[in-house]
């Protein structure tokens, strides 16, 4: 079953259940030499620097059929893969877990018809990569604890796509969910240190008048007979409290005493207080701050939403605001026309079975409704028509009567009881509305790459 | 002789004819009780102050100059429950004053508004020394005695937050324990500031002048001086530490002078320390302070400090007289104004009609010979020219609305006790009080 194809120095191809993995054993290798046909790499090594080296080499490269790839190393080596960033862990040379993980990432990764354009910046091209990892690796991304970084959190994958600071990268995921691509979940509120962003702080009270930390506490105490009212320590008489004012014995809080307060006092400048300043001391770079200078930070968890999906699959297509994106399958009209015509091309080279479905409605009382209500049955309609669709098909409405679809690889079964599904529905919803109204809805269909044969011949 | 008894009405014709035993007679509680304390005495002190005024300004100078040169540290100490809304403009007066070496430290009695937060943003700002907050409530004496033990001067002011002072208030307050080793503590003078907000304030006004100012100035020149007003009153540190501070209320003012006269201290009244606070403006909030008040009276001296009147080793016969004079002209003059009021009652009930005009005409005599005293006495005395006019419902005021709040009072206490149910004292401490029996 285990068939090794080719063997060099650098590394080693095989073949498991008709997956082929490339087996690395050191950092020296040229990924691009592979790139053509393997599904997976397998990294065969005990080292852990190694095996991160490997997976920063993989997970930077911009070429999206090489980042993506699905990485997996040896059991022994760690405990958790997500602390890498790996995909699984390889047990006694037994794949059978790693095939499987391995087929599901790459039936995603084949859907994704988006390139990452090296021509775009930095920044967006991290983001896009988030997203597309997170959709085929169908996982969001999640913080973890983790001592050594700066904010006692890593996301390993986008630690992983760049050497650079990962207070950055971060913004960039928020940056995705601002756009709508990704939705965040908060995970945790970390201080950092205003000057260097270390979350390494010690928190302590300083003397509110020389900034001293070395403070002495003490209750006070209020005797109710006499109204006496001193620190505790002048009541201490030979481990028994006694009145220094009336000279009688204090024996039951709440009836003969109560401590209605606490003192500070600073050994170093003997100051009396009860108002002290909390500090937090960096211990990274010494700096001192006051507790209101201190930066508060979310953390969060990253999952990609379905707009993020359509992202991660046909690319971002500018800026372009969605005017009806409660739905995230439902795209703007304009957008979905180049994107009909990118995929039609794309279907005619690849000729795979995507699916193009025009939905046209007749209906003479929508006809007189005003701009205003169209505008708004539009909407409802294409978000009905949106919410039967899958997370990778799209749906756009060029007006109230007219909807088009783009189904991306649907089993015929699908695709069918799709179109059958809307007719029904469609019809029962527009006969309990439109009573005594003349209405028709007709649903017709192509394979995409049929379309320009249409329209030209 | 027929024509003045054609102007005059019929009530002094009435007395004027009755002759001079009569009148004594049926007026004996004026006479010898009014007369005796409100003429006599007031206008013999007002005679000694004026012929001594000289000799005692160049003491009271000599001592300033000595204050100066020494420069002690004051501690300024205002404890108080809800006070925040009064410490900005406490601080402001504060700053005025021509005596700088001072500290302020504010106890927050377990307030439950924005005091806490009014003080500590006072404290940060460096406009206050020390806020201190108790978050459960102990009572006014507590809280004075916990800034008490924090206060670092070698003398002790005790303000309430609610009082404004002259720019030499706090100068003025603490040169008198430059001029006597033996004075312990020093009263301020305090007056109403918001005497133009109704009736009850400005009578009281013309009271606080009557009784505060006037007969501090009279009973502080006798050496039987026994209120420090809690509102503005000056202490010696170590004095008032050897005493224990305060003791729980209500009328610890009485109370804390009675314990320094007691441990051998001087006690006097300083009328250049003028101190302005705010008076009840109605008659509700009068009378439940007044009632509070007149129960201390009997709570502390004739319950507490009744030791005062017993032979014993600290006998001194100026406490003696500084207690009696107080029990005297609050709690037997007050039983023997209801004695007399029976008197008239059942003896002349046929001339009623004659005796209480006649009544009026007298006590408003008074009142006017009293306005002229405090005329003498007062560093105001322009401005105090308005309350004149005031002066016969004065009649009404102290001699029957106030004597009638002071017998509900004795009452309550005498027999009910009631002040150590005031809920001007948390239960914990009135509780303990009532308990020990102070
Ligand atoms: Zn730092
Ligand atoms: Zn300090
Ligand atoms: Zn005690």
């Amino acid at each position: 079953m285990l068939t090794v194809l080719r063997n060099n120095d650098k590394g080693k191809v095989f073949e498991y259940e008709e997956l082929t993995f490339l087996k690395v054993n050191s950092t020296q290798f040229n990924l691009q030499d592979f790139s053509a046909y393997i599904d997976a790499i397998y990294i065969d090594t005990g080292s852990l620097d190694t095996i991160q080296t490997v997976l920063q080499k993989i997970r930077s490269n911009p070429d999206n059929l090489l980042f993506l790839l699905p990485v997996f190393a040896p059991k022994s080596v760690t405990n958790n893969n997500h602390e890498l960033g790996l995909d699984g862990k390889v047990d006694n040379s037994d794949f059978f877990m790693a095939a499987q993980r391995t087929r599901s990432i790459q039936e995603k990764i084949s859907h994704i018809k988006a390139e990452i354009n090296t021509e775009q910046f930095f920044e967006n091209q991290v983001q896009i990569k988030a997203i597309q990892f997170a959709y085929t690796r169908n996982m969001p991304l999640t913080p973890l604890r983790n001592r050594e970084s700066k904010t006692g959190y890593i996301y390993p994958f986008i630690d992983n796509i760049s050497s650079r600071k990962q207070g950055g990268l971060i913004n960039q995921l928020d940056s995705a969910v601002n756009k709508g691509w990704m939705q965040q979940e908060l995970q945790d509120k970390i201080n950092v240190c205003p000057s260097c962003n270390d979350t390494y702080l010690h928190f302590r009270d300083t003397c509110s008048s020389c900034g001293s930390i070395d403070l002495k506490y003490e209750e006070i105490i209020h005797h109710f007979k006499c109204a006496h009212v001193a620190p505790k320590s002048s009541f201490l008489m030979n481990d028994r409290l006694q009145c220094p004012k009336c000279d009688n014995h204090l024996r039951h809080i709440g009836i003969d005493y109560d401590k209605p307060s606490e003192i500070t006092i600073c050994n170093t400048c003997s100051h009396q207080s009860q108002e002290t300043h909390m500090k937090a001391h960096c211990v990274s770079c010494g700096t001192e701050s006051d507790v209101h200078e201190i930066e508060t930070r979310s953390i969060y968890k990253y999952s990609i939403t379905s707009l993020g999906i359509q992202v991660a699959i046909h690319g971002n297509m500018g800026t372009e605001q969605e005017e009806d994106n409660n739905s995230t399958n439902l795209v703007g009209w304009q957008l979905f026309q180049l994107y009909k015509n990118q995929e039609t091309q794309r279907s005619m080279m690849l000729d795979n079975n995507n699916r193009f479905i025009h939905v046209h409605i007749q209906s003479d009382m929508i006809s007189k409704l005003n701009s205003n209500a169209k505008d708004k049955f539009r909407v409802e309609m294409a978000q009905i028509i949106a919410s039967y669709l899958r997370p990778e098909d799209i749906i756009s409405a060029e007006n109230v009567f007219n909807y088009e679809l783009i189904l991306i690889q649907p089993t015929d079964y699908f695709a069918d009881d799709l179109m059958q599904t809307l007719q029904y529905n469609i019809e029962k919803m527009l006969g309990d509305n439109l009573q005594n109204d003349k209405t028709s809805v007709n649903i017709s269909w192509d394979y995409l790459k049929n379309l320009n044969k249409q329209q030209t011949g | 002789m027929i024509e003045w008894r054609e102007i005059l009405p019929e009530y002094l014709i009435y007395w004027h004819e009755v002759g001079i035993g009569k009148f004594i007679r049926i007026f004996w509680y004026f006479i010898i009780f009014e007369l005796t304390r409100y003429i006599l005495i007031d206008y013999v002190v007002a005679w000694v102050q004026f012929f001594n005024r000289k000799k005692r300004k160049l003491r009271f100078d000599a001592a300033r100059n000595l204050l100066r040169a020494e420069n002690p540290l004051v501690s300024i100490i205002v404890p108080g429950k809800n006070e925040g809304k009064h410490l900005y403009k406490l601080v402001k007066s504060l700053n005025e004053q021509t005596y700088k070496n001072t500290e302020l430290i504010i106890v927050d009695d377990g307030s439950d508004d924005d005091t806490p937060i009014i003080g500590r943003s006072l404290e940060k700002n460096g406009l206050i020394d020390m806020f201190l907050r108790n978050e459960q409530r102990g009572g006014k004496a507590s809280a004075a005695n916990m800034a008490l033990h924090f206060a670092k001067g070698s003398i002790i002011v005790h303000l309430d937050a609610d009082c404004s002072f002259d720019c030499d208030a706090i100068e003025n307050v603490i040169v008198p324990f430059y001029m006597d080793q033996r004075i312990g503590a020093v009263g301020g003078n305090v007056k109403v500031r918001n005497f133009e907000d109704g009736l009850a304030p400005r009578l009281q006004a013309i009271e606080y002048l009557k009784t505060v100012s006037v007969g501090r100035i009279a009973t502080s020149s006798l050496g039987i001086y026994k209120i420090i007003s809690g509102a503005f009153g000056a202490f010696r540190a170590n004095v008032i530490q050897s005493i224990g501070g305060w003791d729980i209320g209500p009328g610890l003012d009485g109370d804390i002078t009675v314990k320094i006269r007691k441990s051998g201290y001087k006690t006097v009244f300083e009328p250049s320390a003028v101190c302005l606070t705010s008076a009840p403006i109605n008659f509700r909030i009068l009378t439940k302070q007044r009632l509070r008040w007149d129960k201390s009276i009997i709570r502390f001296r004739v319950r507490k400090h009744f030791d005062i009147f017993l032979p014993h080793a600290g006998f001194n016969w100026s406490n003696f007289f500084a207690s009696f004079e107080n029990i005297f002209y609050n709690v037997i003059l007050d039983i023997t104004w209801w004695i007399y009021i029976f008197d008239v009652i059942v003896n002349y009930n046929s001339t009623l009609h004659f005796i209480i005009p006649m009544n009026f005409t007298l006590y408003t005599v008074v009142a006017y010979f009293q306005m002229l005293s405090m005329y003498i006495f007062s560093e105001r005395r322009k401005e105090e020219l308005q309350f004149w006019k005031y002066a016969p419902l004065m009649t009404i005021y102290t001699g029957t609305y106030l004597r009638i709040v002071r017998t509900i009072a004795y009452y309550h206490e005498l027999v009910l006790k009631k002040s150590y149910d005031d809920p001007w004292n948390p239960y914990k401490s009135s509780s303990q009080a009532k308990k020990h029996g102070f």
